[in-house]
């Protein structure tokens, strides 16, 4: 039988970056992978097995870089305000696996970026990956 | 290969208009291979290792008759 670290470090290795890097942190396997976008802004998400959330599960951490205030946010930038990417699903902030935390932090990441790029071009643009935002949540922020 | 922001978008915002959170027909499908690059299934190339991304609203639900 497989612990959930072996299964965890064998997915990681076949689907996730070979700039992943493995951490031990508070008790915790942390996994971390810099995602370079479309639109050329890199991000460093770690993902780890917490249990100790409402739903235990995976969660994806955005380690870097910083964004704005405002934006920490559950519904304008998909993001908790202790840095956990909200993922949707049943508990927004875990996914049931290693490889669906993986995935959606990745289009979270396409996400971001849009938002960062179009504020600093001066038109910003809200989070383009979700069906319930709109642009009036970042005009005039 | 380049990914086409507006088309992902289009795509990932129509199967949430759907619901269909993981959809079955691979040119509805959003994928992310083992670079971190998001593209549509039908444009990753055979032997890509590949993992489906679950297309669901981040956060709150769409409810009936808008989103939230």
């Amino acid at each position: 039988m497989t612990t959930r670290f072996e299964r965890d470090r064998a997915d990681v290795s076949k689907y996730l970056p070979a700039n992943t890097v493995h951490d031990r942190i508070e008790g915790l396997d942390v996994w971390t992978f810099v995602k370079n976008t479309e639109l050329q802004l890199s991000f460093k998400i770690s993902i780890y097995f917490c249990p100790d959330e409402a739903v235990p599960g995976y969660c994806a951490q955005l380690v870097s870089p910083p964004v704005e205030k405002s934006w920490r946010s559950v519904h304008v930038g998909h993001l908790f305000d202790d840095g956990v990417i909200c993922l949707g699903g049943e508990s927004m902030r875990t996914r049931r696996t290693l490889r669906e935390a993986y995935a959606k932090s990745c289009l979270w990441a396409e996400g971001i970026a849009v938002m960062l790029a179009s504020k600093s071009a001066g038109c910003p643009s809200e989070f383009p990956f979700s069906a319930n935002n709109t642009k009036s949540e970042v005009r005039d922020r | 290969m380049a990914v086409d922001l507006n088309a992902l978008r289009a795509a990932v915002i129509a199967n949430q208009s759907r619901k269909d959170a993981l959809p079955m027909n691979p040119s509805n499908q959003v994928v992310v291979d083992r670079n971190g690059n998001v593209l549509m299934s039908l444009d990753a190339r055979p032997g890509d290792v590949i993992t489906q991304v679950p297309q669901e609203v981040f956060a709150l639900r769409i409810e009936s008759g808008g989103a939230e």
